[in-house]
């Protein structure tokens, strides 16, 4: 029975490998750099599930903090002689390292929630928008539009003023801002795939109009939209850890990235860099890695790349 | 071509009316609309029913609305809580300040961002300009408070070479105080304006370098080549225009955007513009500030839009009407 | 002149390279025209870039030699090509609204180049550019010079380019497709321009097309092109009148004649379709299907002018009155802009008229044993229990089907979904179908981006089928596709009419085409109908003014000749009223 266990894993693989993912994923690491990316952002989410099973110490357990390894630069030796800081501690001797993966967990847990609801708003109204056509249609987009010609922080600022602080509100500002996002690029790819022949012949042949939506046209939205959803995933991160650093995103209670970096600043003065530094350079990390993602999407799917070559 | 301008007018007027009716929906239905007064006089019933009768809050909602459009024409958005002083008055007096900023830090990012673009665009692919664009993209992924606290930390704190907090002395020229004259004034303003610049140059050189690289496959540049022109005019006169054109546009609506990423730079550098204003102003919920800030930047933000698209007119010669029907 | 010798050219792209030409041989000595042919993918324009130095990275020379005027080309640094491109070589390419910069003036971009690489002097440089455009056929030179590309039509664009291409007095020219993106009538003036610079400054150009037409026209001497190699060379009419390769037999025959019917254009036919191919049972009574438009009339409101309160009314189609007759092919001609889209569009449901009506008719089955012609039943659209009974081939087969789904997905989610076939028999017509149209079996799972223009037309007509439509509207579904694949789904076009009485209407505005394939004509220009009736009474003696031009300027040889006969009478310049340029020019003046 045991030997047969590598075998149906080999097998599993190649039927993986074999499949239309598996062949998208080979096309994609082709872009070494971009491969890496890919699987950082991996790596970020495995630790932020994972992490908290091997952080030091966790957000609201004081028993395990020691105050006389306060303060300590990373990698320096610990009260008891040992080196266990790995990215040091702040003035009350909690570990940064366990502070990050826990302030990585909200962030993600933020950006996930608000993308998620965005997304879904989003695509909705915008597919919808390119399939009605009428005044409703165009009274969305105009409110889109003036939605996304301005900065999101402006609007983030703006929706909390009015809805209050705190952290449902956080994510549900993010939201309001984010679904424009979603909703002008799906209008843009559904109304271009609406006019194309296809649509016209799937027409002609009888099929319905929520079936050519949803079984035509949406498949074909898909590589836009991806493109977008990358970068604005890596964008809210970002949004959310500048709320939160002004101190009107996340509350204090909730550890966060931008908190941390928040937190941490008026010790920089005075030296140590690594209570703000150090949670901010997760910050970079991440939103460059999903930015790197979205690049590589957007090019795999130009037509260019797919036909290869000169006609 | 006349016509095509007074419609975009109209455009933005009807956009700005109904974003007026937006935050008069947000501000006064949502909530009390006597709290946009002294908060004293919350407490007392007897003020409180007495000022709201002079509000006119009794009134019929259009009739209020009709009289907030007004205030707002000319002006009037109320006392801010927090200085006691007129909500207008405390956004101009702290507007140099901002403007000072936001226009070194485009200044900075387009020196280095378009030339840096242009290389890139050019010279794709190869590993220089995939080095240029990595680097871009690094530049805008980067969280601006963080560029500014590392920024602090190497020249102010390191280095002790440059001020982490506030504005320089200023000079006054033409009724506006700048410090970018002084030579203190610039020593502060460095820190900020490269921490802002720092997603636009990022922005800049990805953005210009996609155009430069989608215009040199255009067949006019392959037809230029075609008929004789050595490289440097192809490029001088025929790319750089073709890219010159939709950059107006961009940089008139970066510099929008950059309004939004004062926000965080003032707040690192403790920066007295309007970005930090809006903070403390959301922070401590001072009404007739923020109802200010949003109907200036909505009208600043239209402007500049409609500069932009004017801008474009002018150097698109496609987009102005022909003068033969073809 | 220009010799290419034993050319063998590549393009390396990473790890894979194709070898783009073999053992090409190539002459052009001065004042004469070589026409460069073949379809699409043969090697033609890469001749051109390799000769102008513009070959893209990868391209690479391996054996053999280009010399011109005794220099060799093909080791020449980019420097060495900069000296010699305009001055020596001068390039004429496919569509002249790209070609152009569109942000200078026309004017503008003529001048730079009298400068930079004529060497004229900064004063006389607008002189000279002013002369240049009155020889390429323009009557108001000065008018040119301040406009913008997008001001100006095609044809006159094309004017432009040919003049900068002849401003420094090249020894040759490089003309890469020069006609394929005009109208016919553009078609010949471009066309006269070469032979002019040819005989009259003694310059040998190279012409490089697809259309056979044009060669007819134009060209001393011909070289085809197919996969790489050239397969025949020799004079004009040597070659066009007794081709001997098989390829090139086949590509003449191809090219439907001008004058006269066949019954098909290529034997033997390559199409397998059968009667029995077809699995859906149509309803017996409803045998053959025509349409008939009365009085259709599509307007769109135009240009509201607030100031003025007018709003200027534009029509697609005015007053339209055409009929299909069931079983027959009709054919709707007219220049771009004439509104045969829009009939499509409204024959197919996919548009409804602001005026009119438009019913489908159906031949009655005279039990005496023929068939009664004259339409009897008017019968409404697709009642919801019938199989839709018009399906459509679209004219760009890149976006006719979903790129997301297989072929094999295409042929068989109408039938199964819609008409509720069983999916054995759905599998079972698939097959059949991709057969027919001369596709193998096991292109069915593939995806679209894995196929050619010609290829994706032919799973379109497949598709289409697949649903056993009793009328089929095709909107030019041959203009982009080369003159072999044109003839086959033209031939293939006429069995299925012959074999199921499929109603064909069929969109074009190549004449020749129509000829050959349709049985009853349409003309259509700017949303009106000019004349109708059976197609070889309508095309051998036209009776409206705008299709007597249409026919004219589409039988390319005799205009040729025609117009040197006038031009010797001195019956006036190239452009004199009649063609669009010249209406286009005398608004320009009038302005």
């Amino acid at each position: 029975m045991t030997a047969l266990v590598p075998h149906i894993r080999a097998m599993s693989f190649q039927r993986l490998a074999q499949s239309a993912f598996g062949r998208w994923l080979a096309r994609y690491n082709e872009d070494r750099f971009a491969a890496v990316c890919l699987s950082v952002t991996a790596g970020f989410l495995v630790i932020a599930l994972a992490g908290p099973f091997f952080a030091l110490h966790k957000p609201g357990d004081l028993a395990a903090i020691e105050l006389a390894d306060s303060m300590l630069a990373p990698l320096s030796k610990s009260a008891i002689g040992d080196v266990r800081y790995v990215l040091g501690t702040d003035v009350l001797g909690r570990d940064i390292l366990s502070m990050a993966i826990f302030g990585l967990r909200t962030s993600l847990g933020v950006a996930f929630a608000a993308t998620g609801g965005a997304l879904a708003i989003g695509c909705v109204a915008g597919l919808a928008a390119a399939h009605a056509q009428g005044a409703a249609a165009a009274a969305i987009m105009r409110t889109v539009d003036i939605f996304l010609s301005a900065p999101s922080i402006l609007f983030a600022l703006l929706f909390i003023s009015i809805l209050g602080r705190g952290a449902e509100n956080t994510v549900l500002a993010i939201l309001l801002v984010q679904w424009t996002h979603y909703a002008r690029a799906m209008n843009a790819a559904a109304t271009a795939e609406l006019k194309k022949d296809y649509v016209a012949a799937a027409r002609l042949q009888g099929f319905s109009a929520t079936d050519i939506l949803f079984r035509q046209v949406l498949p074909n939205c898909i590589p836009p939209i991806s493109v977008i959803l990358a970068v604005q995933f890596g964008f809210v991160i970002a949004l959310e850890a500048s709320l939160s650093f002004l101190g009107l995103g996340l509350p204090i209670t909730q550890p966060s990235l931008g908190g941390l970096v928040a937190d941490g600043q008026e010790y920089l003065m005075g030296g140590a860099y690594w209570i703000s530094i150090l949670p901010g350079s997760i910050l970079l990390l991440l939103v460059f890695c999903m930015n790197v993602v979205g690049d590589r999407l957007r090019v795999l799917q130009s037509p260019l790349s797919a036909r290869g070559g000169t006609c | 071509m006349f016509s095509i301008l007074l419609s975009r007018i109209g455009q933005s007027a009807l956009t700005l009316i109904a974003i007026s009716f937006a935050v008069f929906a947000a501000v006064f239905l949502i909530g009390e609309p006597a709290a946009l007064y002294d908060p004293l006089v919350r407490e007392d019933p007897a003020r409180l029913a007495a000022l709201r009768a002079e509000l006119g809050l009794d009134n019929p909602l259009h009739i209020q609305y009709a009289r907030f459009l007004a205030d707002v024409m000319s002006g009037q958005f109320g006392q801010s809580w927090v200085y006691q002083e007129p909500a207008m008055k405390v956004i101009l007096e702290r507007l140099p300040a901002t403007l000072e900023l936001v226009g070194c830090a485009i200044a900075i990012a387009f020196c280095l961002g378009y030339p840096l673009g242009l290389i890139s665009g050019l010279k794709k692919p190869s590993r220089l300009s995939a080095a240029i664009e990595r680097v871009a993209v690094l530049g805008y992924s980067a969280p601006t408070f963080w560029v500014g606290l590392v920024l602090i930390y190497i020249f102010a704190v390191g280095a002790d070479a440059l001020p982490s907090i506030g504005r320089g002395d200023t000079i006054q020229i033409l009724g506006v105080r700048l410090s970018v004259f002084t030579a203190d004034g610039l020593s502060h303003l460095i820190l900020p304006a490269v921490t802002l610049s720092l997603y636009e140059i990022g922005y800049f050189t990805r953005m210009i370098s996609t155009m430069t690289e989608e215009t040199k496959h255009k067949t006019f540049i392959s037809f230029a080549h075609a008929k004789g022109l050595p490289m440097r005019r192809v490029i001088s006169n025929h790319l750089l225009k073709a890219v010159s054109a939709p950059l107006v546009t961009i940089v008139a609506i970066e510099t929008g955007a950059l309004i939004a990423g004062s926000v965080i730079t003032e707040t690192v550098f403790a920066w007295p513009g309007v970005g930090k204003l809006l903070v403390d102003s959301v922070a401590a919920l001072d009404r007739p500030v923020i109802v200010a800030f949003v109907i200036l930047t909505a009208m600043a933000f239209l402007a500049l839009n409609l500069l932009a698209d004017i801008a474009q007119m002018l150097m698109d010669p496609t987009l102005r009407p022909k003068r033969v029907a073809a | 002149m220009l010799k290419i010798h034993d050319l063998n050219l590549s393009f390396e792209n990473g790890q894979s390279s194709a070898h783009i030409l073999k053992d090409f041989n190539l002459t052009v000595t001065a004042g004469e025209i070589v026409a460069l042919v073949g379809e699409s993918g043969a090697g033609k324009s890469t001749v051109g870039a390799a000769i102008g130095g513009r070959l893209p990275p990868g391209g690479k020379i391996m054996s053999g030699s280009i010399t011109f005027n005794g220099e060799r080309l093909d080791s020449f640094s980019p420097t060495q090509f900069e000296r010699i491109r305009g001055a020596e070589i001068g390039s004429i390419f496919q569509n002249p609204l790209s070609a152009l910069n569109p942000f200078e003036t026309a004017g503008r971009q003529l001048i730079e180049t009298l400068i930079i690489r004529g060497g004229v002097a900064r004063r006389s440089a607008r002189e000279r550019a002013i002369t240049l455009l009155r020889r390429v056929g323009f009557d108001d030179p000065e008018i040119i010079l301040p406009r913008y590309p997008h001001e100006l039509s095609g044809g006159m664009l094309q004017r432009v380019v040919v003049a900068i291409a002849l401003s420094c007095d090249p020894s040759l020219i490089i003309a890469d497709e020069p006609t394929t993106a005009l109208d016919v009538s553009l078609r010949n003036g471009i066309i006269e321009l070469l032979r002019d610079a040819a005989e009259a400054s003694q310059i040998g150009v190279l012409l490089i097309t697809h259309d056979v037409s044009v060669v007819q026209a134009a060209a001393h001497r011909v070289c085809i092109l197919h996969k790489g190699e050239v397969i025949e060379t020799g004079a004009t009419s040597d070659v066009l009148a007794n081709p001997r390769h098989p390829y090139a037999r086949r590509l003449i025959s191809s090219v439907p004649p001008p004058t006269g019917k066949l019954k098909r254009l290529q034997n033997p036919p390559l199409s397998t379709l059968q009667p029995n191919s077809l699995r859906l049972d149509r309803n017996d009574s409803r045998a053959a299907t025509g349409v008939v438009l009365q009085d259709v009339s599509v307007r769109y409101a135009g240009k509201r002018n607030i100031f003025l309160k007018q709003t200027t009314d534009l029509y697609a189609l005015k007053n339209v009155n055409l009929s299909a007759a069931p079983g027959r092919i009709l054919g709707i001609v007219g220049s771009s802009g004439s509104g045969k889209t829009t009939v499509a569009r409204l024959i197919a449901g996919l548009a409804d008229p602001t005026a009119g009506r438009i019913t489908f008719t159906h031949a009655v089955e005279d039990k005496s044993g023929g068939s009664a012609n004259a339409p009897t039943v008017d019968e409404a659209v697709a009642s919801p229990t019938d199989a839709p009974l018009v399906q459509m081939i679209f004219q760009n087969p890149f976006a006719s089907l979903n790129p997301r789904y297989s072929v094999f997905r295409q042929l068989i989610d109408a039938p199964k979904k819609v008409a509720g076939m069983s999916r054995a028999d759905a599998e079972d017509q698939a097959v059949t179908l991709i057969e027919a149209v001369g596709l193998a079996r096991n292109d069915l799972d593939k995806y679209p981006h894995a196929f050619s223009g010609g290829q994706l037309q032919r799973i379109s007509i497949a598709r289409a089928l697949s649903m056993n439509p009793s009328l089929l509207i095709c909107d030019e579904p041959t203009s982009a596709l080369d003159v072999t694949i044109q003839a086959y789904i033209v031939d293939m076009l006429k069995d299925l009419n012959d074999a199921f009485g499929v109603t064909i209407v069929f969109i074009t505005h190549d004449l020749s085409v129509c000829r050959h394939l349709c049985d009853d004509v349409v003309v259509l220009n700017r949303g009106e109908v000019c004349e109708t009736g059976s197609t070889l009474d309508v095309l051998d003696a036209p009776k409206h003014r705008f299709t007597q031009r249409l026919v004219l300027n589409s039988n390319v040889c005799q205009r040729i000749d025609d117009r040197k006969a006038q031009a010797i009478k001195g019956a006036g310049s190239p452009n004199a009223g009649g063609t669009d340029d010249g209406e286009l020019l005398s608004r320009i003046q009038s302005a």
